[in-house]
């Protein structure tokens, strides 16, 4: 793919006042023209759009799939539930459960880190298995509610939710990009190039590594929290699905993993399909979406942003190659 | 006046009255015949038509699907059929739309979809969809947005703990230990039929089984029968092995082995078991459904399980019910659960009756919906229906078993159709 | 009363279940190793395999001597779809650094697999679909005491077989020396004149039709079902980091340690944690012997 740096050629300037646009939009919506319904899907978009966000946090920046992330989301719902039943109120419930997610993400990166590329990535998937099983335990259904799942006293919570899922996206978004250019960042990256490479150069990847995991566990975790109490109840199936458990990496993936706004645009995509074309096709959505992951999968390998940057360099090629030699980024 | 003219006068008087009088009679049936039409045309216009919305979702696809799939297809029947009949309610001409939406088994689009039937479609009476766990999540829209919402199979303990004003459901609260408990009626037919002395207990931890599975422990305790295994599994819906459970269960032998699981699974355990060469006595699972009998063949003989209604059941609409599902192409053997929505339909009909007689001046409003449902004492397909405080309902289930690749009614004694088999 | 020691039957169901796993997990390994590939839709193609199994074993427009013969050709059509599979779908990716492939490799077979599920579902319903060993005239066989359903007995039969055919035919005929030197390096295998399109066909038409294969004998066995497709992907991974990705014959280990790891533990220890310790195993063996049970 382009590892040229096309970057330029977009405009990071006009990206970011545009997503500026987009974000205050999002957060006047509710109070104009957004009805409950758009509210519920957006809502949804935005979960999606951070869990997928943190995801790629390692999924995109170190190259280690994940593929147990919505463990972590799950431990946030839990924690959440849990510290809110307890009687501690939303606002102590929210920041009490981000270390319990923390200290969770630290203890499973001890064994699961050590592990590599394929094996690494099915040992999560085992591990959302082995959290299912736990939650559901009879030692612990008294705290979680077992197969009736976990519910939350509160009501009317969709307002406030939404502004936090809305606020998380945009943190989340905020410190991929700044990961990204931080030395931090370009460690991460390095491991994914070549970790052996990067140990040799003196990169602490087993430390680098580790912190990528629990910064990712924390904005899921989080994101965990918001969609409890969004919905004020869920069930281990709502949490543990297959379905769900590919979801953070599937949108990842369409949208274009490793790039920032790449997580964004798939989550936006997703719900697109998955609310907008219900009338349509509800007989066929499960493959209209099988369809579409089909065409960005071969058109588009490094998804929608992937796609976009392609055409951008390839017209802009076309037309002033003096362009792509300097990479200035030309005023349109 | 001589007495002559004073006759004359009378006559004439007389005639000219009955002349009018016929004169009068002619004139009017005249009027009558030829103007009555256009005055019948304009009050049928003038009836106002209202239309009750019905909303709610079914999975066209995911683990859910083979067990409710094919439910819009009946829905439409229904709606075909109900708007034929030509409702009037209070001087209004009621019509009926049910609208079904695809959830794909996923519970965040169902939240999704049920806010949209919710608040944009705007509809009067929302009903859940088949699994309780996808139910649970999208009872607080029900509450928030006022909206009365029916439980169709899925129903729990924890949705009836009085926090809940705007849901119901037809079905007995059958988690319990009693006679509400889901095999409750076959306990009791046990109970009369003294065989059996052990009974092994197999289920699924997931909502509806487990709650089936504890109730029917404890039922079968009160009755006297030695529960030699009570094991819940984590509910597999790929491919399940029961080989560790079968071993245990040849070395035990039981005389009933009752599977708490999915129609289909109860008949993978089945077909497993006799690979293994282990067949009790009795097989019971809590629902049959779906591909049960194809896939298990003569493997199914004597089997027993439940339902809410058989076709020999003679209480209010059977007839037409089994009409619905010919033209839905619908077998109600393996679309084992339809009867409820079937109930749900005569609910939603009975309750817009009752909302008018109670409040005629806003029969269709949702909180008189909603009332009237809270208040129902009816008959339905499958017996009659009292709705209890708490919201859940007096419908219960009847014992079957399969008798030569047919399914009788065996429990109670005047709703049977066959006498119960057993060693 | 029992009729035998449990612990043999619980032996011999570990080597039947692992049978099955490992039947329903080598074509998804031989596709991972040699073209670095996951195909996540191979569960599915598994159950398709079943599917038209049971539409053949079920027809009545076929008489029932000849059904079986149908239902054998069902593997030379499904080595042809999964050549085509390939030519159309996996080809395009596989010009691409092998990371990237990877991740493309992902949202293609998952996608495919949707649109399986979905097309199935809408074809032919959404109901499982399952035969009696009973009604192929299938029987179940006792001897010392232990009972074996022919159909199990048939899977750890074929997979046993089907393992060493693979061992060998890797080891001495031309292509297998080509599959071997493409898994172990891509760039050097073309350079030194190996046929990577051709044989990364091949080897996916070899994966799709031993799919059929066990499919066939999973809709005898078990069930079918549209939906059920990606659970067993997920599984035919445990399967095979179990087994290591070493050898062709680590399918078979993996296949039968975690049948035993699920049936012991389920029968010594507690049912309902059974598929939790077969998921701690799997941890513990990855971070013990990362590369599998297997491995050098």
């Amino acid at each position: 793919m382009t590892s040229v740096e096309v970057r330029g050629l977009i405009g990071r300037r006009s990206v970011t006042f545009l997503a500026a646009i987009v974000v205050i939009i999002l957060a006047i919506g509710p109070l104009t023209f957004i009805s409950p319904y758009g509210l519920s899907v957006i809502f949804f978009l935005l979960t999606f759009a951070s869990l997928a966000q943190s995801y790629d946090i390692v999924g995109g920046l170190t190259g280690y799939i994940n593929l147990g992330h919505i463990a972590f989301f799950a431990v946030g719902v839990y924690s959440f539930g849990a510290l809110m039943n307890a009687g501690l109120g939303p606002a102590l419930s929210f920041i009490l459960a981000i270390p319990v997610v923390a200290l969770f993400a630290a203890a499973v990166s001890i064994p699961f880190l050590r592990l590599r590329g394929f094996y690494f990535a099915v040992a999560m998937l085992a591990l959302v298995g082995l959290l299912d099983l736990i939650v559901r335990s009879t030692a612990l259904t008294s705290i979680t509610g077992g197969f009736s799942g976990i519910k939350i006293a509160t009501q009317n919570n969709q307002l406030p939710s939404y502004y936090l899922a809305l606020a998380l996206t945009v943190i989340t978004t905020v410190s991929v990009y700044l990961i990204r250019k931080s030395k931090f960042g370009r460690g991460l990256l390095s491991i994914r190039e070549d970790e052996q490479i990067a140990e040799v150069w003196g990169v602490n990847t087993a430390l680098y590594k580790r912190l990528a995991l629990i910064i990712s566990a924390i904005f899921a975790g989080f994101a965990g929290e918001v969609y409890l109490w969004f919905l004020t109840i869920t069930t281990p199936r709502a949490l543990f699905g297959l379905d769900i458990t590919f979801r953070p990496i599937t949108i990842a993936l369409l949208g274009g993993t490793g790039s920032v706004i790449g997580p964004l645009i798939g989550s936006a995509l997703f719900a697109i399909i998955d609310q907008g074309l219900i009338a349509q096709v509800s007989y066929f959505s499960r493959g209209v979406i099988g369809i579409i992951f089909l065409l960005v999968g071969l058109a588009a390998p490094g998804g929608i942003v992937g796609l976009a940057k392609t055409k951008i360099a390839r017209r802009l090629v076309i037309r002033k190659p003096a362009l792509v030699v300097t990479g200035k980024p030309e005023k349109s | 006046m001589t007495a002559r003219r004073r006759a004359v006068t009378t006559i004439a008087a007389v005639g000219l009255s009955v002349a009018l009088l016929v004169v009068g009679l002619a004139g009017g049936y005249f009027a009558a015949v030829t103007t009555t039409p256009p005055q019948v045309v304009e009050k049928q216009v003038e009836l106002p038509t209202k239309t009750i919305k019905i909303g709610m979702t079914i999975s066209k696809s995911g683990p859910f699907a083979p067990l409710d799939s094919d439910y819009d297809k009946f829905n439409k029947a229904w709606q075909d059929w109900i708007n034929e009949q030509n409702l009037v309610i209070n001087n209004t001409r009621v019509k009926f739309e049910v609208t079904s939406l695809d959830d794909s088994s996923d519970p965040g689009k169902a939240v999704q979809l049920y806010t949209r039937l919710a608040t944009q479609d705007k509809v009067d009476i929302l009903v859940s969809p088949y699994s309780a766990d996808i139910g649970l999540q999208l009872i607080p829209i029900a509450e928030q947005n006022q909206v009365p919402m029916i439980m169709a199979e899925a129903s729990t303990a924890r949705m009836w703990t009085g926090e809940n004003h705007w849901i119901s459901t037809s079905m007995v609260p059958y988690w319990e230990k009693g006679t509400n408990g889901w095999s409750a009626s076959y306990f009791q037919m046990l109970e009369s039929n003294k065989w059996a002395k052990t009974i092994a207990f197999v289920g699924w931890d997931i909502t509806w089984a487990s709650d089936d599975h504890k109730s029917s422990v404890a039922l079968a305790k009160q009755i006297g029968l030695d529960v030699v295994y009570d094991v819940l599994l984590q509910p597999n819906f790929a491919n399940p092995d029961f080989t560790a459970q079968i071993t245990t269960l040849k070395g035990l032998n039981p005389d009933i082995v009752y599977l708490s699981m999915f129609g289909p699974f109860s008949a993978i355990f089945i077909k497993q078991a006799n690979d293994q060469g282990f067949r009790p006595k009795e097989w019971h699972s809590i629902e049959w459904g779906a591909s049960f009998l194809p896939t298990l063949g003569s493997l199914a003989e004597g089997a027993t399980s439940e339902i809410f209604w058989t076709p020999n059941f003679n209480f209010y609409q059977t007839d037409i019910f089994k009409q619905l599902l010919n033209q839905a192409g619908m077998d109600w053997k393996v679309w084992q659960w339809i009867e409820l929505r079937m109930i749900i339909f005569q609910m939603i009909v009975q309750a817009l009756h009752d909302s008018a007689i109670r409040n005629p001046s806003d029969p269709f409003s949702k909180a008189s919906i909603n009332d009237a449902l809270h208040k129902l004492q009816m008959m339905t397909i499958s017996g009659p229906l009292i709705t209890q405080p708490q919201g859940y309902g007096t419908v219960g289930l009847v014992p079957i078993q399969i008798q030569n690749g047919k399914i009788v009614t065996i429990w109670p004694t005047n709703l049977a159709d066959a006498r119960y088999v057993h060693p | 009363m029992v009729a035998a020691s449990p612990l043999a039957e619980l032996v011999l169901n570990s080597l039947l279940l692992g049978g099955i796993y490992a039947l329903t997990s080598l074509g998804f390994f031989i596709v991972f190793r040699v073209v670095g590939i996951l195909n996540l839709a191979y569960g599915d193609f598994v159950m398709v395999g079943g599917l038209f199994a049971y539409l053949i074993l079920t027809s009545d427009a076929i008489p029932f001597a000849i059904r079986p013969v149908f239902v054998i050709l069902l593997i030379p059509l499904f080595a042809a779809v999964g050549l085509a599979f390939e030519r159309i779908l996996i080809r395009p990716l596989l010009s691409k650094p092998p990371a990237d492939a990877l991740l493309s490799s992902v949202l293609v077979t998952l996608g495919f697999s949707l649109v399986l599920q979905d097309s199935w579902a809408n074809l032919f319903g959404t109901l499982s679909k399952s035969v009696t060993s009973e009604s192929l005239g299938l029987p179940i066989i006792t001897f010392a005491g232990l009972t074996v359903a022919f159909s199990r007995l048939l899977a750890l039969i074929f997979i046993v077989i089907a393992s060493i055919f693979l061992f060998v035919f890797v080891k001495k005929s031309y292509i297998g020396k080509a599959m071997r030197a493409i898994s172990q390096d891509k760039e050097a295998a073309t350079f030194l004149g190996v046929n990577l399109p051709r044989t990364s066909m091949l080897t996916f038409g070899l994966g799709t039709s031993l799919a059929a294969v066990g499919g066939i004998l999973l809709v005898i066995i078990q069930s079918v079902a549209p939906f059920s497709g990606l659970p067993l992907t997920v599984k035919a991974l445990a399967v095979i980091v179990l087994g290591g990705t070493g050898s062709i014959v680590g399918p078979l280990i993996g296949g039968i340690a975690l049948g035993s790891a699920e049936i012991l533990s389920a029968f010594y220890i507690d049912p309902y944690w059974s598929p939790g310790i077969a998921v701690i195993i799997l941890v513990i063996v990855l971070l013990l012997r990362p590369t599998g049970l297997l491995s050098r």
